[in-house]
């Protein structure tokens, strides 16, 4: 289980985030979603343990703010927005680099393994540099997966912390990087993954925090937080919630005017 | 035959197999430079004669001995600790700062040292005399780390913010750096008297010569530390070319890894500017040249840096005795004229580098 309380942020005279509550469970893919600046990321870079925070987090029992570094990394791979790699690594370094700090361990062909999870077969001895920004993204995705390979180790589950994984993807690897956290969740392993995509979100999250202001205005399953109302007040547009024929839900904006 | 195509095979797969046949190569090297520069010099001793001595037990004439053990001898060992130190604490500076054009020498690091080499030249016969002597040799060594130390610390305070280093905000406050301590040092020099100044003149050239046991034992703990050390960082210093967030998530300590890295550089930079004077480049030459071909995994980078560094630097030597023999050159001078066009050369090949 991963699980925030009381988590409070301030940078400067901002309050980022407000006595935010929020719990995750191992086995399902949690969604935080909400408008831009509504604290999506804060939250996510508190639970990472990247920015300090009053209240406390925790993975798994570790509690985030003391744990070491290494005894985090056992626990939990975290896919950045973007990370800017400062040396001209092969796609393959790049995945190994998570697999050599990660606890993963030795396995001589998990780098393949983790790339092909990504849809970047082959891609190993190209220069990352010269990757595209989507496979660059899903190189990172498969470093993280070298990091965390079983999404249930001796300790129990592991966790995946994705800020915006589909950001960059186009409509079949956002499909595909999706399907993998929905599989790393039904294997028992945990995902919390910050998503724009409303609609993504409906297919493949089991539960939903959604933001605003800095506080989480609700959390629960898809439905329950999916309605016209909540999304309306969260994101301050007209949206309404409809259920295409194949009974999946679906999220259609209005214009303003309409 | 079987095993080379082998070899050349799987390098495109994994530049780690070349890394290492890399590594026995610069070994050999070394051994085979090394052997070659006790016969190169001013003095011509034959290296056939001292075999043919050696094998039918006769002793060594003192001439051979005072030029081999006294003089080629320490020499050869400065160059090695001096060129392997310097080429580690480019890579790891760089790795630090997670920009190739990281050098201590470009980014005023030597010349924090230098101060501290200069205030320990001027001003340490000022210190009562039990002090100085009971420090001897290693003072200089010792201040120039801590002036190395100060360098790099002030660096990073100014250039880094929240993790990220501008190349643009660091090459400047070097310059800054670099200027302010050049004044100091100005003001020490005037203070200085002429013994002194002799000696400050050409041991801000570069040079090894002059090399004696002495120097060689009160400078070399600190470089042993800074490339012995350095490879211990390798896992950290790959995990900080992501970031310092994705270093932290794939369980690097990187506060640990920031001060190590900085204390090491420090001490291998100190104690081979306070031996060795200004020799500029191999920090960057080195580092730069085995990314090209071995690509920037610290694990080798950083023990294959080591090697090259110290094949180069006792290779110019060698240049710098030969090529106005029986005079010599100082070898910051040698480094100089390869370094320079060197670096140029670098930044025609990445134009975009200054945008990182």
């Amino acid at each position: 289980m991963l699980t925030a309380r009381n988590l409070s942020v301030r940078l400067g005279h901002r309050d980022i985030l407000r006595d935010v509550d929020f719990t995750a469970q191992a086995g399902e893919v949690t969604a935080i979603v909400g408008p831009n600046g509504s604290g999506k990321t804060t939250l996510l870079r508190a639970l990472t343990g990247d920015t300090a925070f009053a209240g406390t987090a925790t993975i798994e029992g570790l509690n985030v703010a003391q744990a070491k570094p290494w005894e985090l990394a056992a626990r939990r791979g975290v896919l950045p927005q973007f990370t800017g790699v400062a040396f001209p690594f092969t796609v393959a370094e790049i995945v190994r680099l998570g697999q050599s700090t990660g606890v993963s361990g030795g396995a001589p062909d998990l780098g393949e393994l983790a790339l092909a999870r990504v849809g970047l077969t082959g891609f190993g001895p190209r220069a990352y540099h010269d990757l595209s920004g989507g496979e660059q993204q899903r190189t990172q995705l498969a470093r993280v997966l070298a990091q965390v390979w079983e999404p249930v180790g001796a300790e129990g589950p592991n966790w995946l912390i994705l800020d915006e994984p589909v950001a960059s993807l186009d409509i079949a690897h956002q499909l595909e990087v999706m399907t993998l956290a929905r599989d790393f969740a039904q294997a028992g392993g945990g995902v919390v993954a910050v998503m724009h995509d409303l609609n993504l979100t409906a297919m493949f999250a089991q539960s939903v925090a959604l933001m605003s202001g800095g506080r989480i205005v609700t959390q629960g399953a898809v439905d329950a937080v999916f309605t016209d109302e909540n999304l309306s007040d969260a994101y301050a547009c007209a949206l309404r919630v409809n259920t295409a024929p194949a009974r999946s839900t679906y999220i259609l904006p209005h214009a303003a005017s309409a | 035959m079987v095993a080379l195509a082998d070899i050349t095979a799987r390098r495109h797969k994994d530049r780690s197999h070349l890394a290492r046949w890399v590594m026995l190569g610069l070994a050999a090297a070394l051994a085979s430079v090394s052997v070659a520069s006790l016969f190169v010099g001013a003095t011509g001793l034959s290296p056939l004669a001292l075999i043919g001595d050696f094998l039918a037990g006769r002793p060594l004439d003192l001439r051979a001995r005072v030029v081999i053990v006294d003089i080629r001898l320490p020499r050869l060992a400065l160059g090695l600790l001096v060129g392997a130190a310097l080429a580690v604490s480019g890579v790891v500076m760089q790795g630090l700062f997670r920009n190739p054009l990281a050098d201590p020498g470009l980014v005023g690091v030597s010349a924090g040292a230098g101060l501290g080499a200069i205030m320990a030249i001027v001003l340490g016969g000022l210190l009562p005399p039990a002090i100085g002597a009971a420090t001897g040799y290693a003072l200089v060594p010792v201040a120039a780390f801590v002036g190395g130390w100060l360098s790099v610390i002030a660096l990073y305070t100014v250039a880094t913010r929240g993790g990220h280093t501008s190349v643009a905000t660091m090459l400047l406050a070097g310059i800054a750096l670099a200027a302010l301590v050049g004044a100091l040092s100005g003001i020490l020099i005037y203070l200085a008297d002429d013994a002194q100044l002799r000696t400050l003149t050409f041991w801000g050239l570069g040079s090894l010569a002059g090399a004696t046991w002495g120097k060689v034992l009160a400078a070399a703990p600190l470089m042993l530390i800074g490339i012995f050390g350095a490879p211990f960082l390798a896992r950290g210093l790959n995990g900080l070319a992501l970031g310092e967030a994705a270093a932290r998530h794939m369980g690097v300590d990187v506060q640990t890894l920031k001060r190590l890295a900085i204390l090491l550089v420090a001490a291998a930079v100190g104690a081979a500017v306070a031996v060795s004077g200004g020799i500029g480049f191999v920090g960057i030459v080195v580092p730069h040249l085995l990314r090209l071909s071995t690509g920037p995994d610290h694990r080798y980078l950083l023990i294959n840096s080591a090697l090259l560094g110290a094949v180069i630097l006792v290779l110019a030597d060698m240049i710098a005795r030969v090529v106005v023999a029986p005079a010599e050159l100082p070898i910051g001078i040698v480094m100089a004229i390869i370094g320079g066009p060197f670096f140029l050369w670098i930044l025609l090949r990445r134009r975009g580098l200054m945008e990182m």
